[in-house]
């Protein structure tokens, strides 16, 4: 009998093996986006090729505005470039591989990093794309988003959407709270969580895993409350995290993780915190417009699940209102940078743009507002960006990439009070110096 | 107490820890199973309570959203053959170590056993100039030597242990009866050594079938990648489709199982005899 078994599991890994070599050899296998076939193509005589990598790819959510901006842009380029797109699934590992390709001075031509400042990092591999950049292409995008994407005044990146963010709330939860409108000021704020709390509702969803993005925003929000506040949260690269009124937006942080979210949040990612937010066990969650498409998604949440959800400005009229870092470009010839910078503009123009909020709803970066079908709370998001009156840049953008890698490690510590306040800020702080 | 009852009670404690330990090992593995068939609601709603129905939905969206079959593919030629050299190199490799006094013998089996202690961060920059230059990056070849290269080590160590275990004595009686070194070395020794390879064999497997960071840095196409990166398909910053992952995952341990389960007994033996012989 066992002799049986054994037999037939050898058959079975064996007929495994050989239909996995066949699937693996087949020449007329495709990628599942189908981008690696036409990326395969022999390419035509006279056309530039250039390499790009992305992590657009899989459930990411700009997977398909990417295809489609591709599609257009090879219409229209196609005959004189050819863009061969490397796809790297997951935003971490897309990093951890440009690091490598980095220091091995192999980076793709373009990169797209999907927000990571990669620019402060790789600056002397990447291409100052200023000369490229015609006043046409200039004028039509915000100054703050070029901002971002510049250091002492050479342009290294090209920017496709702003970070507008603010937080999302459950109407419905509220209501049950006796919650009438969201907070105006961070007492009101913790007033409501409050009455979440004795109405049995966990009020915010928040995280520490990977840089902690939901928890670091309301941290940033606390943050950039008060003049000198939002002044921090505007500057590129902070290296002193001792600031009084640092320190007492982490010890609002530390309270929140002590009272008011769920026990998954230590330990927790961006999707444990969502998903509490996804099936109604917490009240609040701060994050961007991106997230409102989920909304709709009946395989995450409850039918008419958006028509509960509200937005709001953070308290004392805060909002996340940046530039956002976009494509940069590390092509070696002159031939290629010009390919390059070919695809960049075209991949950020105005269709580029209006198809990204209308797809995935990343606010436009430019200048004249652009005629688009977005969700309601999209649209919303953007009326509060437009009329707060603290505007301020989210820290993975800002922060060096060693600081943000700290803000992991010392969150679980901060949630279980084995550090105060005052000793994140200075981890902080001794991480961003290690850095010249 | 009477013997009876206190056999009586040793099998009863024997039967509990075996339960015990068994549901450790299974419930993760059926955890990932129910997972699958769970929808994104189901699973945030509550990590543990049963789908409610069973549709394949998962299934289909893992192969939809990812080439998981090209990488399985992949994972399979690449786990296959990088364990069978790892087995072939290894094996004469530690049997001439384990049975002949040469100059630098102890040195060299230092510093081949120290390399276990070297971090494969600390590699890939050098590896992947290495196989860039020697026009071996992004292929399945380039991949199958830097995963058999990666588990000589612990090959290394274990089959050394299991050589030093069989009596020297049957390699003379061979030698006596007109073999030569190659062929005692292939029907005698390591038909003999069954039990070390086969111990061998699932390490590599496993380690070549798990391995990201190499696959990840060393390949661009989806030609040669392999089924560790498909899972990073399923989830990036901002979305994630947990239903799809747990089906990714279940397809990706099947084979790990069936391996383990095949090779089981030669591995405890194998284990075992380690163990007494160190």
């Amino acid at each position: 009998m066992k002799k049986v078994v054994r037999k037939s599991l050898s058959m079975l890994l064996a007929g495994v093996v050989c239909f996995g070599g066949l699937t693996a050899c087949s020449p007329s296998s495709k990628g599942a986006s189908g981008t690696e076939a036409k990326g395969q193509e022999a390419s035509k005589e006279g056309q530039v090729e250039i390499t790009f990598a992305t992590s657009w790819v899989g459930v990411s959510s700009s997977k398909e505005w990417f295809h489609n901006r591709l599609e257009a842009f090879n219409k229209e380029y196609g005959s004189e470039i050819k863009v061969n797109v490397e796809e790297i699934a997951g935003d971490q590992a897309y990093v951890d591989k440009m690091k490598v390709l980095y220091s091995s001075d192999a980076l793709p031509d373009v990169i797209a990093a999907g927000g990571y400042n990669l620019i402060d990092t790789m600056q002397d591999k990447f291409v100052d794309l200023t000369p490229y950049i015609d006043e046409e292409w200039k004028n039509s995008i915000d100054e703050k988003c070029w901002e971002v994407n510049s250091r002492d005044g050479k342009i290294y990146g090209a920017p496709i959407s702003k970070q507008v963010i603010g937080y999302f709330y459950n109407k419905d939860l509220f209501k049950k709270a006796g919650i009438e409108k969201p907070a105006s000021t961070w007492e009101e704020f913790f007033q409501n969580c409050d009455k979440l709390k004795a109405a049995g509702i966990t009020p915010l969803s928040m995280d520490t895993a990977d840089s902690g993005w939901v928890t670091s925003l309301m941290l940033g929000a606390i943050v950039g409350q008060t003049e000198e506040g939002e002044k921090f949260m505007n500057t590129s690269l902070p290296k002193d995290y001792n600031q009084e009124y640092f320190v007492n937006a982490v010890s609002d942080i530390q309270k929140m993780f002590n009272e008011y979210t769920s026990t998954d949040a230590i330990g927790g990612a961006y999707e444990n915190a969502a998903g509490n937010f996804f099936t109604e066990q917490t009240a609040i969650i701060a994050n961007g417009p991106w997230m409102v498409g989920d909304f709709y998604d009946t395989d995450k949440v409850e039918e008419g699940f958006a028509d509960k959800i509200g937005v709001a400005a953070f308290p004392g009229d805060v909002m996340y209102d940046a530039g956002k870092i976009g494509f940069n470009v590390a092509a070696k010839t002159e031939e290629k940078r010009k390919a390059a910078a070919t695809f960049v503009k075209f991949m950020t123009n105005e269709d580029s743009q209006k198809a990204n909020v209308e797809i995935t709803g990343e606010i436009p970066c430019l200048k004249k507002e652009v005629d688009s079908k977005v969700y309601p709370l999209v649209q919303e998001t953007i009326h509060l960006a437009n009329t707060a009156k603290r505007h301020i840049n989210d820290f993975q953008s800002l922060w060096f990439a060693n600081v943000v890698d700290e803000v992991s490690v010392e969150y679980p510590l901060l949630a279980q009070n084995k550090i105060t306040a005052e000793e994140f800020a200075k981890k902080l702080t001794e991480a961003a110096q290690k850095n010249q | 107490m009477p013997n009876y009852q206190r056999i009586l009670l040793l099998r009863t404690i024997k039967i509990i820890l075996l339960a015990v330990f068994t549901l450790i090992s299974i419930a993760p593995l059926a955890w990932i199973l129910l997972s699958s068939f769970k929808t994104n609601r189901e699973i945030m709603l509550s990590a543990f309570s049963l789908p409610s129905s069973f549709d394949f939905k998962g299934y289909r969206v893992a192969l939809e959203v990812s080439p998981i079959l090209r990488f399985y593919g992949n994972s399979l030629i690449i786990a296959t053959a990088s364990t069978i050299l790892n087995l072939l190199f290894v094996s004469m490799t530690a049997y001439v170590f384990a049975r002949f006094e040469f100059k630098g013998r102890a040195l060299m089996a230092l510093m081949i056993s120290s390399s276990l202690l070297i971090p494969s961060s600390a590699l890939l920059m050098p590896i992947y100039r290495i196989m860039v230059s020697i026009h071996l990056f992004d292929t399945i070849i380039g991949l199958i030597l830097v995963h058999t290269a990666l588990g000589l080590p612990t090959s290394f160590f274990v089959i050394r242990s299991y050589f030093q275990s069989i009596p020297k004595e049957l390699e003379e009686a061979a030698y006596i009866d007109g073999c030569g070194y190659m062929k005692t070395f292939f029907v005698i020794v390591l038909p003999l050594a069954k039990s070390g390879l086969s111990t061998v064999a699932v390490l590599q497997f496993l380690m070549s079938w798990n391995e990201f960071m190499f696959a990840l840095v060393l390949t661009k196409s989806e030609k040669v990648r392999t089924l560790p990166l498909a899972l990073n398909y399923f989830t990036t910053q901002f979305s994630f489709n947990y239903t799809a992952l747990f089906a990714a995952l279940t397809m990706v341990i099947l084979p790990s199982i069936i391996i383990y389960i095949i090779l089981q007994e030669q591995v405890t033996q194998s284990m075992v005899t380690g163990a007494i012989k160190g």
